[in-house]
């Protein structure tokens, strides 16, 4: 007789021995992760179509395969999106090799993971009047729920009819939710990350323009950061030309 | 009893087959005048398992259920294949003929397993569908389907997955490592490519020169059955005039006609009409004609 769960023991056994380590920036040490499997690079291809400002198909795709094949459980709601990008890099490089082949040339993966593994700690509190915020780069966690309670259904019923602009608005205030660890008030927390994603939204939207100018210009730093990480040279007959990684499906599994 | 020998490509070994008798053959025939795909797997897969023993039946892949009504066709019906073709550009129409024994050929030609090796994993998989997933692939509507294709994995132990069921290997590919499945796909797509270069048949049009129809090495579920059609297509008439004749002139009894082949039909036809041909020579009388051939 058949015995399919004996076969699924001896693949996750192989799975246990294939370990692949990737350095994780945040936690300044190299933690183990299992090969994506069949199933997790079907969702991946699933997330090919997909919100193109929120991209919440791949955020969510990405984050469900990370947290089930990392091998520490209890980090995973410490990851954060540099770290996603690092994993997701270690990631690719397993299943394509460390080349990128380009119009302008072959780059290689592993100039962007060299540069993830000297950022330091970005974390920061900004204050205005009798209000502080401790901000961070936000946690893979916080996006996965956010896209998950107020996009999800919409993306996968193809009813996200919001126009660029609009899009874009509602991207400025979800990633300040993101960013945001702490909010005290005269020097009193509010615990904001109990508050569900659309009650952050709220919150947000009620604080003072200066303060949330401020957290923009963190997103700002950050956003730019993320682009210098994953901008790397491509080379083609002698000619050097800087391209800039687009993490998404097509990167990872290459349609 | 007299059996066929078949050489079986998928699994590289030869099996014994009982004939095709008249009555079968007659049934296939009208059952191909219904035209529906689904109907048409299930009348050939019965019909194999009236031929084929019952252990040979396991594993059988489509391949090698072509292989084996090549040989039926061949030995019971006729060693060649004649089709009436158009020319869809001049509307001319034209006769195509070619042997059995070449699409055989070609058949054996073809690529029919890959064997795919990454970090202490191997994977087996065959480039063509076990005859017992056909009809739930085509029912999918995806007659190519990858996942089925998986007979064996060696990660330390070596594990054989013939007899798992369609949705059981589905599961066992979704947890392979993604890595050892683009090699996977990558091979098996090299593989496809080769036998898509074969071609089992190839119509080419004597007006244009144009290729008007053919069918590659790369079959699935849809292409051999519409191969299979081609086989065994027979103008209904021709079926129900040999057997009129041979009971009528030749005197045999409906259930011997039944029980013997169209090919043996039509050799105790021509010595009827050897026969006939001599009595007539000998009395001088002209008056009896009849046709050499019924068509298959």
């Amino acid at each position: 007789m058949n015995n399919i769960q004996n076969v699924l023991d001896i693949l996750k056994d192989y799975a246990n021995k294939n370990i692949l380590q990737v350095y994780i920036p945040s936690l300044k040490k190299e933690v183990g992760f299992r090969p994506i499997t069949g199933a997790q690079q079907k969702k991946l291809y699933d997330a090919g179509y997909d919100n193109l400002v929120f991209r919440t198909k791949f955020i969510i795709a990405t984050y469900e395969i990370i947290t089930e094949n990392c091998l520490e459980q209890d980090i995973t709601n410490e990851l954060n999106v540099l770290d996603r990008l690092a994993i997701l890099l270690a990631y690719r490089k397993t299943l394509h090799g460390d080349i990128i082949k380009s119009e302008y040339g072959d780059a290689v993966v592993t100039e962007s993971v060299n540069k993830l593994a000297k950022i330091q700690d970005l974390s920061r509190t900004i204050e205005y009047d009798k209000i502080k915020i401790d901000i961070e780069v936000p946690k893979i966690a916080e996006q996965y729920k956010h896209e998950k309670e107020i996009r999800y259904q919409q993306v996968l019923a193809k009813k996200d009819t919001k126009n660029f602009v609009e899009a874009l608005g509602d991207m400025y205030i979800g990633e300040t939710c993101k960013c945001v660890k702490e909010i005290y008030v005269e020097n009193s927390p509010i615990n904001f990350k109990q508050f569900t994603p659309q009650e952050q939204i709220a919150i947000i939207e009620t604080l003072p323009v200066n303060l949330i100018n401020k957290v923009g210009e963190f997103i700002k730093i950050l956003f730019n950061l993320n682009t210098e990480v994953l901008t790397v040279k491509a080379k083609k007959e002698d000619i050097e030309t800087s391209i800039v990684l687009d993490i998404n499906t097509e990167f990872l599994v290459e349609i | 009893m007299f059996k066929l020998k078949v050489y079986l490509p998928s699994q590289k070994k030869f099996i014994y087959v009982k004939e095709l008798n008249y009555k079968t053959y007659r049934g296939l025939v009208k059952s191909l005048y219904v035209g529906d795909r689904l109907k048409t797997i299930e009348l050939f897969n019965f019909i194999l398992q009236e031929i084929v023993e019952v252990k040979e039946l396991e594993n059988l892949t489509i391949i090698d259920k072509l292989a084996i009504f090549l040989t039926i066709r061949e030995v019971c019906v006729s060693p060649d294949l004649n089709l009436k073709c158009t020319c869809p550009d001049t509307n001319a129409e034209f006769n195509y003929q070619t042997a059995i024994s070449d699409i055989q050929k070609t058949l054996d030609e073809l690529i029919t397993d890959v064997t795919v090796k990454t970090d202490n994993l191997i994977t087996k998989h065959s480039l063509f569908t076990d005859i017992k997933d056909e009809t739930i692939l085509l029912t999918e509507n995806n007659p190519d389907d990858f996942r089925t294709g998986i007979t064996e994995i060696i990660a330390e132990k070596v594990i054989n997955l013939d007899n798992y069921k369609f949705s059981e290997k589905k599961i066992i590919i979704e947890n392979l490592p993604a890595s050892h499945l683009l090699q996977a796909r990558l091979q098996i797509a090299q593989a496809k490519k080769y036998n898509s270069e074969k071609n089992l048949i190839k119509i080419v049009s004597p007006h244009t020169d144009k290729t008007i129809y053919k069918i590659t090495g790369n079959i699935d579920s849809t292409t051999l059955s519409e191969l299979l059609e081609y086989l065994f297509v027979e103008e209904l008439n021709n079926i129900y005039k040999a057997m009129y004749n041979v009971v009528t002139h030749c005197k045999f009894s409906a259930e011997y006609v039944d029980s013997i082949t169209p090919a043996e039909i039509q050799v105790y036809w021509n010595y009827f009409l050897e026969e006939s041909k001599k009595n007539n020579t000998t009395k001088n009388n002209p008056k009896t004609e009849h046709n050499a051939e019924f068509g298959f």
